[in-house]
């Protein structure tokens, strides 16, 4: 079965060696300072990478407070398939820098045995529980030549615009025209791209049936499980910081430090790490939650809106140490503050279901259906609180919105095939206001 | 027939591994490969033949700081302003090879238009006029057959070629000697072509300029892929107008009308339809992947691209059976993408066209009744297809 989302994720977590974070800490950091120009590392080499960071997340703690094993360092991208091209195309383009990160981490078996650093990356990738792409299909190639695409279009519409060729003629032939230019300028392989919008709604109403056939028998268990929660999530809201202070004291203490790597670009990125609540019945809901999320991922919201907000790149969510914590990745378009805003006002359930089996969330009562995301205040203070830094952050085309890049798939697409259907007037004209 | 094989191949397995050879046939695919021209060689292909043929030329070579030397040199003599007289100049010769043919009621379109033409361009534009025409049509298509149709290397094809190549080079060489005197004495008759150009840049462009040798390998390399090609092109182009009486309609409306792009998409899309250049070579130089699922290619394999294929992938061809002339021209994957497009990629546009337009005024245009209004092949090239003319021209018709 074709996946409708070409675009891959890969997640690889290395446990630091002893002593060695300070370091780490200080060499990534002059990485990701200056990405652009930086000698390390030749990113804009990387062909089949989308987006790449590099996140420390400090060791897990226990009941007590007190650290468990030792910090890990996250090597988060999102790629396109083959899995195995990208990695050997990392190794390439990482080169020294490489050796330098993972020197500090363990296990690393050294650049000079290439396939041994591929194992040992293979070896330590953690899958994805879910996994939402707000522009699913395109590479990395075609994302930068649909812009390229679009720029063309827009200098020859801005010439025939100048000379006044275009003055009391027809929609259809400013478009005829504008494809002859882009034609004359080589672009024809250039718009040959697959059509993205995949047909899969059929899939969906499959998958979904399925699932429902699966979890019919379980229904009492689940009535159980759902009732449990209820209850535990009472007494939760008691014992754990009722009135938010400690989580305050919390975001205070880390805010200064993360917004230094936001708001610099169009596109701002986050790293969450919160601790799953302990208990069987938190287990079997999450991932309950988070698998029907990569559901609806996969097969219903790949057309560039995740529950109808269309600023998201993309948003990964990964469970590790054994079920003990949730790792969440994003990158988006606009501020935090607008991000955080969208997904209350927008996709407060989902937000609920996922995050409420985690330490600190705000209360909920009935499930989903009351509190949690929708308390504002406490939300994005708990959101800043599982905030990590992120030490490296490279995007492929940092300047281009989700709605840009379907927009640009969008001309091009009209492009293609010509525009030749019923009515193509009105075709045109649509296809002419993308410009 | 080979369409339809690999039609399945396509839908069953886009990238197929037998053995040692790989065979490519989704467009994405094989733009994917062509582009990554470090990964996949034509080096490994074609250069020992060139070498021991016509001598390097950077059509055969990685890119690298000899290609983009020479390659620069070479497109820096050709200027856009040539493809008008190019036009003209294929434009004249063809009208005179149909209307001398119209009195007999039929011309022989290989011998007498598609060959002829292009070994006139040889001539008029790119400067060699060889000793007589048959040598020079001789020496192009065994050096063409054996550089780029010898897979198997076989010596039936490779001994003419290299004879071939000897008396060729040494020819070019005196030709090259002989021409540069002219030009010193200011003798001779006034001229523009490429060789000439090339000559006059030694002293024009002493720092990016090629050397003797370096004219002749380069000149040579491009009229080897000059003539055959194009013939074979145009032969292809019209033998499926022939058979799709709308397109043939369509397509000498255009002629008449003289639509330059709508003619020039007729034959486009007709040779989609029995391209020229079905399959091209590349080696895999270091062990890679092609194809989003990743099907490993190990270092030596031999990659066989499949443009046939790859022009009715659906994905890039919208509606790949149906005849149209709504497709975009820089799609059409006939001359090959990315670094070693074919050379001739702009002036082919204007000749395939402009060679076939003559045939195409003439309303009652057919093939010749019987076996002599089919293709008659010597080895991988048309040598001979009798059509049967109108006593008049369209337009004279019409006036």
């Amino acid at each position: 079965m074709l996946d409708p989302r070409p675009q891959r994720d890969l997640a690889v977590i290395v446990p630091i060696l002893p002593g060695h974070e300070a370091d780490l800490r200080a060499y990534l950091d002059a990485i990701g300072d200056e990405i652009p120009t930086q000698q390390e590392i030749d990113f804009r080499a990387l062909t089949t990478v989308h987006y790449l960071r590099w996140s420390i997340i400090d060791a897990r703690t226990n009941a007590a407070g007190e650290p468990v094993g030792t910090a890990s360092l996250v090597l988060s991208t999102n790629f396109d398939p083959p899995r195995r091209r990208h990695l050997d195309e990392l190794i390439r383009v990482g080169g020294a820098a490489l050796d330098q990160i993972y020197g500090h981490c363990q296990g690393y078996p050294g650049r000079s045995d290439r396939a041994a650093v591929r194992k040992y990356f293979e070896r330590h990738a953690v899958r994805s529980a879910a996994f939402y792409v707000g522009h699913p299909w395109r590479t990395v190639q075609q994302i930068r030549d649909e812009k390229a695409l679009r720029d063309s279009l827009e200098s020859a519409a801005d010439e025939m615009v100048t000379d006044g060729s275009l003055v009391g003629k027809p929609a259809a032939h400013a478009y005829d025209r504008l494809r002859r230019a882009i034609d004359a300028r080589g672009f024809g392989q250039r718009v040959a791209y697959t059509p993205w919008i995949p047909r899969t709604r059929a899939r969906l109403w499959i998958a979904s049936v399925a699932w429902i056939l699966v979890l019919l028998p379980l229904l009492p268990v689940l009535l159980v499980i759902a009732g449990v929660l209820i209850i535990k999530e009472r007494l939760d809201a008691r014992r754990d910081d009722p009135d938010g202070s400690r989580a305050l004291a919390e975001m205070r203490r880390r805010i200064g430090a993360l917004a230094e790597r936001e708001d610099y670009l169009v596109v701002n990125q986050m790293t969450l790490v919160s601790d799953i609540k302990p208990g069987l019945v938190r287990q079997v809901s999450l991932r309950l939650v988070l698998a029907a999320i990569n559901l609806l991922a996969r097969y219903h919201y790949n057309r560039g809106h995740l529950g109808g907000i269309p600023t998201i790149h993309y948003a990964r969510w990964v469970i590790i140490d054994r079920g003990r914590r949730l790792l969440f990745f994003s990158n988006f378009d606009g501020s935090w503050e607008s991000y955080l805003g969208d997904f209350i006002d927008k996709a407060a359930k989902g937000l609920t279901g996922i995050w409420s089996n985690t330490r600190g969330f705000p209360a909920t009562r009935y499930l989903v259906l009351q509190g949690g995301a929708r308390d504002e205040e406490r939300f994005k203070i708990w959101a800043r609180a599982q905030q990590v830094r992120t030490q490296v952050w490279y995007a492929a085309y940092p300047d281009l919105t989700v709605r840009n890049i379907n927009n640009d798939t969008a001309i091009r697409c009209g492009l293609a095939a010509g525009l030749t259907g019923a009515d193509p007037k009105a075709e045109i004209e649509r296809w002419a206001r993308r410009l | 027939m080979l369409r339809v094989l690999l039609g399945i191949v396509r839908w069953l397995c886009p990238v197929l591994r037998l053995g040692k050879r790989v065979v490519v046939t989704r467009h994405a695919d094989v733009v994917d490969v062509l582009e990554r021209q470090a990964e996949f060689s034509v080096v490994a292909v074609y250069a020992d033949k060139m070498r021991e043929t016509s001598g390097d030329f950077f059509l055969g070579m990685d890119d690298g700081e000899v290609y983009r030397r020479e390659a620069g040199i070479m497109r820096a003599v050709m200027r856009r302003e040539d493809l008008e007289t190019i036009r003209e100049m294929v434009r004249a010769r063809a009208e005179r090879c149909v209307s001398a043919a119209r009195q007999r009621g039929e011309i022989d379109a290989v011998a007498e238009l598609t060959r002829h033409v292009p070994l006139a361009l040889v001539d008029e534009y790119f400067g060699v006029p060889g000793p007589t025409v048959s040598d020079l049509a001789r020496w192009l298509r065994t050096i063409f057959h054996h550089l780029f149709l010898n897979q198997g290397n076989e010596a039936a094809v490779r001994d003419p070629a290299l004879a071939s190549a000897r008396e060729m080079n040494a020819y070019l060489d005196t030709l090259i000697a002989e021409r540069r005197a002219e030009l010193a004495a200011g003798s001779g008759p006034p001229r523009d072509d490429l060789l000439t150009r090339l000559i006059r840049r030694q002293s024009s462009h002493p720092d990016a300029c090629l050397d003797d040798p370096g004219i002749r390998r380069n000149i040579s390399g491009l009229i080897i892929g000059a003539v055959d090609t194009t013939s074979k092109a145009a032969i292809l182009a019209l033998g499926v107008l022939l058979d799709r009486p709308p397109a043939l309609r369509g397509a000498r409306h255009a002629a008449v009308a003289d639509e330059q792009e709508k003619l020039l998409a007729y034959v486009y899309e007709a040779l989609r339809f029995d391209p020229f250049n079905p399959i091209m070579f590349r080696r895999c130089v270091a062990e890679t992947t092609i194809g989003p699922r990743g099907k490993v290619i190990k270092a030596g394999a031999d990659v066989y691209l499949a443009p046939l294929a790859a022009m009715f992938d659906a994905r890039a061809f919208p509606a790949p059976k149906e005849f149209r002339t709504d497709r975009m021209i820089s799609a059409y994957l006939h001359f090959g993408f990315a670094l070693h497009t074919c050379y001739g990629n702009f002036i082919n546009r204007v000749t395939l066209p402009e060679i076939l337009r003559p045939l195409l005024l003439d309303p009652d245009l057919r093939r010749a009744a019987g076996k002599a209004g089919q293709v008659v092949m010597d080895g991988p090239f048309p040598d001979k297809l009798m059509l049967a003319l109108g006593r008049r021209p369209h337009e004279e018709r019409a006036a």
